[in-house]
């Protein structure tokens, strides 16, 4: 999120597209429901009329996956009829950057394509650069070379008529949604997983970015673009590396091609280095030094030609290159799209080791309904772990908010938890090695790891939050960190959660609120240095004073000579004013310090820098287009109405695996599924279908359809019905409802039905899991599946209850 | 004022959270549940139970306004609390009571398990453990205990911290439901305070509401307050009346204590004047120099084999019974009858009430002749007590299979409520049960020459109906004022009754008491329905259905007593007393008259004729008042034919048929039961071997012991040249 769930309760208007939020982010509802007690508007875009639509004001249906022809048109129609934040467009945004001259968009793909490797070379998509290597600056926003007139062609073709056909909202509705969003302010936008799982997931984020941006909604109380993380401490986990591509802070991972620091540092720039030396200071300790480059060297290097994604694994393991998965907190056997290819991958694993608090799915594959285990090799361990409440620690929620867990009760058994587990496991291998000359083995010879048995979790936080090394004292925060190898910290972002030695993420002050707004400063902590609102410079005009008097969240103190504020003002340097760069720099972790309408390609070069060739900060631009495109999902009801002959996201790989992974035909697979989690159950529903009470509330799986679909099928709510895609078939009870209509596309009915994913053949309540149905087509850039569109064909079960 | 939850649906986002928060703080087992069903979503599960309190329907509301033309809008549907509630008015031993917060709270030590919360509750809220064999009625506390719970001193046993136990006591000051609520749907509070709130949440947003505070009026006020964007009709609430419905009933009852005082004075009159001219007459025949016409016959066992046919086919039957009721405690009432939380009464409560009617023959004969001074039908008169008792304690013996707890019988003595008819009825039933014991007494005692029994008999048998009474009087009102009332009246009448020496003792006292007591519990038991104006078809619920269930058993008991008259007849090869048969006829038929004249003119002030259905109900009701009911009147009321034994035969068997019709049609036919809120429509009910097999156990078990009584003890006149002559 870039602004919390406290902060809601400042919007003025909602568009939640994506999300369900009534049901999977309940609690976001309570600040929702007080932002309408004071007259906000609540607009739900999604495919399926849910409870989050129920409590909306307008409610949107929208085809799955037609997300950018919608929003897409709704930024044509704002820059259009200028409904856009002309100030902080031209302040705060990079519309007045030249854009390359040969940059362009042409056939359905942007310049720069390569056919045969599914590639783009980004070399067109950067500025024009001015001798001092910045962007060039148009005078204003009507000249043609700038990125806002660029911004504005590649959406001309989003006509109203165009992006209703494709995803089906009325024409009316589109221009009633932009015209609510623009003229009420501050607005935020809400969404989850129904945005991310498509194989334009990354590309349907930044929509709301280019949305945002041009209404000046981020950065300001009641704005903000943010993502809904559930319970599964999404948050702490991405923060700390779960993703694979990732170090610590969202640093990337180093790759073969960059064996050294520097090659790293070409790619990342100076500013993300000094961070990276200081988890690898955290990580080595006394071993990484300034000569072995902070021991990145000792880093094992990914390489880019190899998929390390979680699909990968199982890919791999079906090739023979991946002998043994290590699974902590997931259950793939349940939750990943196109389930066959995962199943088959696990029989292929010699070694298979969980920590759990059941046994899963995944534990139990190898007895899956149907499969005789002796046909399979597959060693599985199964290490028995603590529930949440049985062990102690931070959880990292959407508003990134770091909070301590106490421990309430002792797990049963042996169970322990999993930093115990993880903690034995390293000590035994590392002792295992302790003779080893083997260069690559020194990570782990290296590695800095003595945690003491009792409070380990709050030591592990303590070395996130840093170290002045001198001292030994702990560091204040991330402008205390140093490249020189004089500090460390675990994770950057996280760097002062440990200010004073004081754990921060303990505190509860649930009262002081000098803001009166619910900031609450002194209530746990959040990253990074316990900032509320991210880019909140953005709040402020030129001067540094906030656009709207009435809605503060900081402000240059002309007298005090700082930046002040109710939050911790996002700005390089707090004592550097508007009348500096660094004052005019809202997005300080963009090379341009200003936000990107157009994700150009760019690298900011410090003038004062030693060495040249070191950016100091390079923006990311995602690698399948600088500026969001609809393509339709693999699997579609029907051709790209933009551009027919570039139907799908043109760097999509798919097939990867032959024969495994078969695309559905509109002909045979006529209907378009989408699959959600629900308020019930939790993702694989491991925990939750182990709960009676929950299993009450949801015994089993269904197949929600239309009453049309289903006069059509002739079947009603709670005959058996069997789904099939091109990849399986399952069959669950029928779920007949008003809230599932017929959908007009293109100039064809659509049917579209759904179903939730969090069943499996484990636990109280067992069912068919969804994910033998779904499609593991994944977003080039951040590997997400498609499971939110796919093709399904439905019919009655032999032997349904037809009486 | 008491505390209140005001529910604004419009804020509801059915996430269940107060479902899976109530089952948590309630310890409640999860439901096994089938998704989905049509026209309730993912409502899980469908309605409430003992093992759920609480309920979010799931409702598609038309809105033309909506894109979609509809709206979903999520319900919390749980325990009402009334004001003033039928459930804890119906209870007979206060397990179900307000606490002093205004929550209606449960006391499982009190409870006897009868289950008539659950037909008395407009909502359909109380709910029964069908599976347990020790059942509670489990529904909603309001958090009661939750919100009086003592903080503790340790958890996991580490002793809690001051500031520990504040926020613990700071999260118990409202309900479960309240405090899991992520939505503001919920708000706990003052009453007083909710209800100006929700005024004012109405009035500050026009056009958002309907202007109507559900539970602000209904059932005189509840506790839970609704909001809602669309009519409550379309939300699954029911239209409920605004009187408290305790009202209805509370008057009734009410009536009880001055009407034992009034029965036995206006019976005392009745004896009195019957007795004068009684003396007169035979004053008047002893002037004649006629001898007493109606000596009184001499009894005598008549012999029969208890091995025949007949017998051994009843005694297969209490077999079954016995079975049957060995049964239903291995089983439980859920795992041996077909009752349900629709269906709290079934097969048994139709036995009893129609039994209980027609052995009114025992009062109403012992009443005749012991008040009325019909002395020519003294020769029934002990068939017609024996049948009685009987009855009545098979009765009983059938409510100890029915009732979910009957080891709490003693809750009957120790907590007396106000306006319970249920409470009315058990003592009543018991005192009586203790009359007709008594009444019968003399016949074994004698046949069996225990003087000194008999000597007790004669000196204390009145006196028991006047403690008897008294006591009735004084649980029932606990006011002193009608207790010294009815017990100055009864004792005068016991002093005037004590015989003149040497002269032989008559019940007359405890046929009085008998009357007195069967007066008020055959009319209480048409009070039971009083508070079930909306469940019982207006073609039977009336506001004076006491009086129609009282009048209508003096008709069924009487014309029973020619039934059994007959069947002995028939059954021993005796002859007809035509002369007393044709008697009791002509009593049949005023008695008859009187009840359908009190029905017609009810139906017809009420307006209900113009209200019958032309549907398989309005059939059952012209079957029931007309084939039943004017039918035998007509035949009854004509000397001529009501002494043609068969014409006698038939109607008085329709009398009967009819009052056990209208008994069936008030447990069942006339009955729009909809089930545990939300009330989504009746369950099935059919009842299972086991209800069948104790009903008609219990039936061949009164059949047989009255076989056996007939044999072995003298309650049969002997046959005599009169009586038999007349029979010719």
């Amino acid at each position: 999120m870039t602004n919390n769930w406290l902060d809601m309760q400042h919007s003025k208007i909602f568009l939640i597209e994506g999300s369900n939020a009534a049901e999977n982010h309940v609690m976001s509802m309570k600040w929702i429901r007080k932002a309408q007690e004071k007259g906000a508007i609540i607009i739900h875009v999604d495919p399926r009329y849910t409870r989050t639509s129920a409590v909306a004001d307008i409610y949107a249906r929208i085809r799955p996956g037609a997300d950018i022809a919608f929003l897409g048109t709704m930024i044509n129609y704002i820059l259009e009829n200028k409904l856009y934040d002309e100030a902080y467009v031209k302040l705060h945004t990079n519309a007045l950057l030249m854009a390359g001259t040969e940059f362009g968009f042409d056939d359905g793909v942007f310049t720069g394509y390569d056919e045969a490797s599914h590639h783009y070379d980004m070399e067109s998509w950067g500025y024009q650069l001015g001798a001092d290597r910045k962007p060039k600056k148009a005078a204003s926003l009507d000249d043609p070379h700038s990125v806002f007139a660029q911004l504005k062609k590649h959406y001309s073709r989003y006509t109203l008529e165009m992006g209703s056909q494709i995803s089906g909202i009325p024409q009316e509705t589109i221009k009633k949604i932009a015209t609510l969003m623009a003229t009420t302010k501050p607005g935020t936008i809400m969404y989850a997983l129904g945005m991310t799982q498509h194989t334009v997931g990354v590309q349907n984020i930044r929509c709301y970015g280019v949305l945002q941006l041009l209404l000046g909604n981020i950065g300001k109380a009641g704005g903000g673009v943010n993502a809904l993380r559930g319970e599964p401490n999404v948050q702490g986990a991405s923060d700390l590396a779960v993703l694979f591509g990732y170090m610590p802070g969202y640093l990337n991972y180093p790759a073969h091609n960059e064996p050294t620091l520097r090659e790293w540092t070409k790619n990342a720039g100076t500013f993300r280095a000094k961070m990276l030396i200081n988890t690898l200071k955290a990580w080595y300790g006394e071993h990484a030094t300034a000569e072995n480059d902070f021991g990145y060297e000792w880093l094992p290097k990914r390489s880019l030609k190899l998929d390390h994604s979680s699909y990968g694994f199982f890919e791999s393991a079906i090739k023979g290159d991946m002998k043994m998965l290590y699974v902590v907190g997931q259950n793939p056997m349940v939750t990943n799209a196109n389930l066959s290819v995962t199943y088959e991958g696990l029989t292929k694993m010699e070694m298979v080791v969980l920590h759990e608090l059941w046994e899963t799915e995944t534990a139990a594959f190898w007895k899956r309904p149907g499969t005789d285990p002796k046909s399979i090799q597959t060693e599985v361990i199964l290490l028995p772990a603590n529930y949440f409440m049985e062990k102690e620690g931070t959880i990292s929620n959407s508003s990134r908010m770091v909070q301590w867990r106490y421990k309430a009760v002792n797990g049963p058994g042996t169970s322990k938890n999993d930093l115990e587990i993880i903690d034995a496991v390293f000590r035994r291998v590392r002792d295992l090695y302790k003779d080893s000359n083997d260069p690559k083995d020194l990570s782990i010879r290296n590695a800095d790891w003595n945690y003491p048995q009792q409070g380990m979790a709050e030591a592990v936080l303590k070395e996130i939050g840093g170290f002045d090394l001198k001292t030994g004292q702990t560091v204040n925060g991330i402008a205390d960190l140093q490249a020189d190898g004089s500090t460390s910290s675990g994770c950057w972002l996280y760097a002062g959660c440990f200010k004073g030695g004081k754990n921060l993420s303990k505190r509860r002050d649930g009262k002081t609120d000098p803001s009166g707004m619910g900031i609450y400063p002194a209530f746990a902590w959040s990253w990074p240095g316990n900032m509320k609102v991210l880019y909140n410079r953005a709040s402020c005009d030129e001067k540094g004073q906030p656009f709207d008097p009435n809605n503060k969240l900081v402000w240059w103190d002309a007298e005090q000579k700082k930046w002040a504020g109710f939050d911790t003002p996002d700005v390089p340097v707090p004592t550097d004013g508007p009348d500096t760069p660094n004052g005019q720099k809202p997005f300080r972790m963009n090379g341009e310090g200003v936000g990107r309408l157009i994700a150009a390609r760019y690298a900011d070069f410090d003038p004062k820098a030693t060495d040249k060739e070191l950016p100091r900060d390079v923006s990311y631009t995602p690698k399948d287009g600088p500026l969001p495109e609809f393509y339709e999902p693999v699997e579609s009801p029907t051709l790209n109405a933009l551009h027919p002959q570039r139907q799908n996201n043109p760097l999509l790989k798919y097939p990867r695996l032959k024969g495994r992974q078969p695309i559905g035909t509109v002909e045979k697979f006529p209907y378009v599924l989408m699959t959600s989690s629900l308020a019930e159950h939790w993702c694989a529903g491991s925990t939750t279908r182990n709960v009676p009470w929950l299993s009450e509330l949801f015994p089993e799986p269904v197949v929600e359809i239309s009453e049309e679909l289903a006069a059509k099928l002739n079947v009603k709510t709670g005959d058996k019905v069997k789904v099939a895609s091109a990849r399986g078939e399952i069959e669950v009870k029928a779920s007949v409802t008003r809230r599932m209509q017929t959908m007009h596309i293109n100039g064809k009915d659509v049917y579209v039905v759904w179903m939730p994913y969090n069943w499996g053949f484990q636990g109280l309540t067992t069912g068919p899991s969804t994910n033998y149905l779904t499609i593991d087509a994944v977003d080039p850039g951040a590997g997400t599946q498609e499971t939110k569109a796919c093709l399904v064909n439905v019919v009655p079960a032999e032997g349904g209850n037809h009486a | 004022m008491p505390s209140a939850t005001l529910i604004d649906t419009t804020k509801c986002i059915g996430c269940r959270a107060c479902q899976v928060s109530c089952k948590q703080w309630n310890e409640l087992p999860a439901e096994k549940t089938s998704a989905p069903e049509a026209g309730l979503g993912y409502q899980e599960p469908k309605r409430l139970s003992a093992k759920s309190y609480v309920v979010i329907a799931d409702k598609l509301v038309d809105d033309q306004n909506s894109s979609t033309g509809f709206r979903q809008v999520f319900v919390k549907r749980q325990c009402m609390h009334c004001d003033d509630p039928a459930c804890a008015s119906a209870c007979p031993v206060t397990a179900l009571h307000k606490d002093p917060s205004g929550a209606v709270v449960y006391d499982k030590s009190r409870c006897i398990g009868c289950r008539y919360c659950m037909w008395a509750c407009p909502w359909g809220v109380p709910t029964a453990e069908w599976d347990s064999l020790n059942p509670s009625i489990r529904k909603c506390t309001h958090c009661a205990d939750r919100i009086s719970s003592q903080v503790p001193e340790y958890r996991n046993g580490v002793a809690l911290t001051a500031a520990e136990k504040t926020t613990w006591a700071a999260q118990h000051t409202e309900p479960a439901c309240v405090k899991a609520c992520p939505a503001g749907c919920l708000k706990f509070g003052d009453r007083g305070a909710l209800l100006a709130e929700a005024k004012q949440r109405i009035a500050n947003n026009p056009g958002k509401y309907v202007d109507h505070i559900y539970g602000e009026n209904e059932a005189g006020g509840t506790n839970m307050m609704y909001l809602a964007s669309a009519p409550f009709s379309e939300l699954g609430f029911p239209k409920v009346q605004s009187e408290a419905f305790p009202k209805l009933s509370a008057i009734a009852l009410g009536a009880v204590p001055p009407a034992v005082v009034g029965v036995g004075a206006a019976l005392s009159g009745t004896y009195a004047i019957s007795k004068r001219r009684e003396e007169v007459a035979k004053a008047e025949a002893k002037a004649k120099g006629l001898h007493d016409e109606h000596a009184h016959p001499e009894f005598a066992p008549v012999s029969g084999n208890l091995y025949s046919q007949t017998n051994k086919v009843l005694m297969g039957l209490m077999g079954l019974g016995v079975l049957s009721f060995v049964l239903r405690f291995a089983l439980g009432l859920g795992g041996s009858t077909g009752l349900s939380d629709t269906w709290a009464w079934g097969l048994w409560i139709v036995f009893d009430f129609a039994w209980i009617a027609i052995a009114a023959g025992a009062f109403a004969t012992a009443g005749i002749i012991y008040v009325l001074r019909r002395q020519d039908l003294y020769a029934i008169g002990r068939s017609a007590v024996l049948m009685g008792l009987l009855s009545y304690t098979f009765v009983m013996i059938t409510l100890l299979a029915d009732l979910g707890l009957p080891w709490h019988p003693y809750s009957l003595l120790l907590y007396h409520p106000k306006h319970s008819a249920m409470f009315e009825v058990a003592w009543c039933i018991a005192f009586y049960l203790s009359v007709l014991a008594l009444e019968f007494a003399p016949v074994p005692l004698d046949w069996f020459g225990m003087k000194k029994y008999r000597e007790m008999w004669n000196q204390y048998s009145d006196w028991w109906v006047v403690f008897a009474v008294s006591l009735f009087v004084f649980i029932l009102s606990h006011n002193l004022l009608w207790t010294g009332l009815a017990a100055v009246v009864f004792s005068t009448l016991a002093v005037m009754l004590k015989p003149k020496p040497g002269a032989k003792k008559e019940p007359i006292m405890l046929a009085i008491g008998a009357i007195t007591f069967s007066t008020m519990h055959q009319s209480s038991l048409g009070s039971l329905y009083l508070l079930m104006p909306d469940k019982m078809s207006h073609l039977w619920w009336s506001p004076i259905l006491p009086i129609c269930y009282f009048l209508s058993a003096i008709a069924a008991g009487i014309a029973l007593m020619i039934q059994v008259e007959m069947w002995i007849a028939k059954g021993y090869k005796r002859s007809l007393r035509m002369n007393e048969l044709s008697s009791m006829g002509q009593l049949g038929f005023w008695a008859l008259l009187v009840y359908l004249a009190v029905r017609f003119g009810d139906l017809a002030v009420r307006g209900q004729f113009s209200q019958i259905p032309a549907n398989l109900r309005g059939l059952d009701f012209l079957v029931e008042i007309g084939l039943m009911g004017v039918l035998p009147l007509i035949l009854l009321g004509s000397a001529k034919l009501r002494n043609n034994p068969k014409v006698l035969n038939v109607a008085s068997a329709l009398v009967v048929l009819g009052v056990i019709w209208n008994r069936w049609n008030g447990v069942v036919y006339a009955m729009d039961l909809k089930g545990a809120m939300p009330q989504l429509g009746p369950l099935h009910y059919m009842p299972s071997l086991v209800e069948w097999g104790i009903s008609v156990g219990m039936v061949a078990a009164t059949v047989f012991l009255f076989r056996l009584g007939v044999n072995y003890l003298p309650i049969l006149p002997k046959e005599t040249s009169h009586s038999a002559a007349a029979a010719d």
